[in-house]
């Protein structure tokens, strides 16, 4: 797994964790340690995905850093996996 | 407006079913009945009197002698209506009748903005003698099985097959019927898994990390 693939990785687990703390907090609003975790991992999240976009471009439309090319064109796509 | 164009065929005597704006004049010109409305003076008037447009098409029979030109030709006389007519100067004095021919006015078809079909005879008086003497035109109109038919034609519906009447299951206890009750502990934030293990597990949650059971499950570790 190449660096590319194990920072798109960590963006993904990051994502994944937030929509699971996300289910519990829609049950849960008020509890502090939930609501701690999802901002700590949003922080996370966050990070490895400036990380990544840093590096190999956009994630997703939104991350269009505001240049003079629309750097989304610019493959590969986060889905394409290169390595089988 | 389709509900009102299908009223106004309904109206008219005619199912809308299949039946076309377009269509019906040239049907309705069959019948033949010339309006006595101008026709010349339908075809200075713009399209934009939307209101006169409707009338010819309601009225295929009328528009008939119109044929040549769709029935909204006919139609046209929306006098009443047509401010403008006045300032196009429409006077049927100016139209002369070759125009009335070529009237077949497409707008007429317009939406039949007022159904104010009473209307038609548009101030008849309004409507110049020349239009009338247009009127009867012998149109060879292909008159439409749509005309008999459509007047009585009705959609009719087979009946729903019936479908058998399960009641409900009664509880003894007040005779409400219940499907299915279920109670569940309340989840706790607690026994979470690392982020990296949930999410090769399915779930972060340690409480919520169950088995799949069933045919097709498999078992991922």
């Amino acid at each position: 797994m190449n660096d590319r693939m194990i920072l798109l990785k960590r963006v993904q687990v990051c994502d994944f964790a937030l929509n699971d703390a996300a289910l519990f907090l829609d049950t849960h609003p008020e509890d502090k340690d939930a609501l701690d975790f999802y901002k700590k991992h949003l922080r996370l999240r966050e990070e490895a995905a400036k990380e990544y976009t840093s590096k190999y471009g956009p994630i997703t439309k939104a991350d269009y850093d505001g240049g003079p090319r629309w750097t989304w064109i610019d493959g590969p796509w986060p889905w394409q996996n290169e390595e089988a | 407006m389709d509900g009102s164009k299908n009223a106004m065929y309904v109206q008219a005597g005619r199912s809308m079913s299949r039946s076309r704006v377009t269509e019906r004049p040239a049907a309705r010109a069959a019948e033949s009945k010339p309006v006595a409305m101008a026709a010349p003076q339908f075809a200075t008037v713009p399209a934009t009197n939307t209101i006169p447009v409707r009338e010819p098409v309601m009225i295929p029979a009328r528009i008939s002698a119109l044929e040549p030109s769709p029935a909204p030709a006919s139609v046209p006389v929306q006098e009443p209506v047509s401010a403008p007519v006045p300032a196009q100067g429409l006077a049927p004095a100016v139209m002369p009748e070759p125009a009335r021919a070529h009237v077949p006015s497409p707008a007429p078809v317009q939406e039949p903005v007022s159904a104010p079909v009473p209307a038609q005879g548009l101030t008849p008086a309004v409507m110049p003698e020349p239009a009338r003497a247009h009127v009867p035109s012998p149109a060879p109109v292909p008159v439409p099985m749509i005309e008999p038919a459509a007047a009585e034609m009705e959609i009719v519906l087979p009946p729903l097959p019936s479908l058998p009447v399960i009641p409900p299951p009664v509880t003894e206890s007040d005779g409400c019927s219940l499907l299915a009750m279920a109670f569940m502990e309340i989840q706790e934030w607690q026994g979470l898994y690392e982020p990296e293990h949930g999410f090769s597990r399915g779930t972060i949650f340690e409480d919520l990390d169950l088995p799949f059971m069933g045919e097709g499950a498999c078992r991922r570790e």
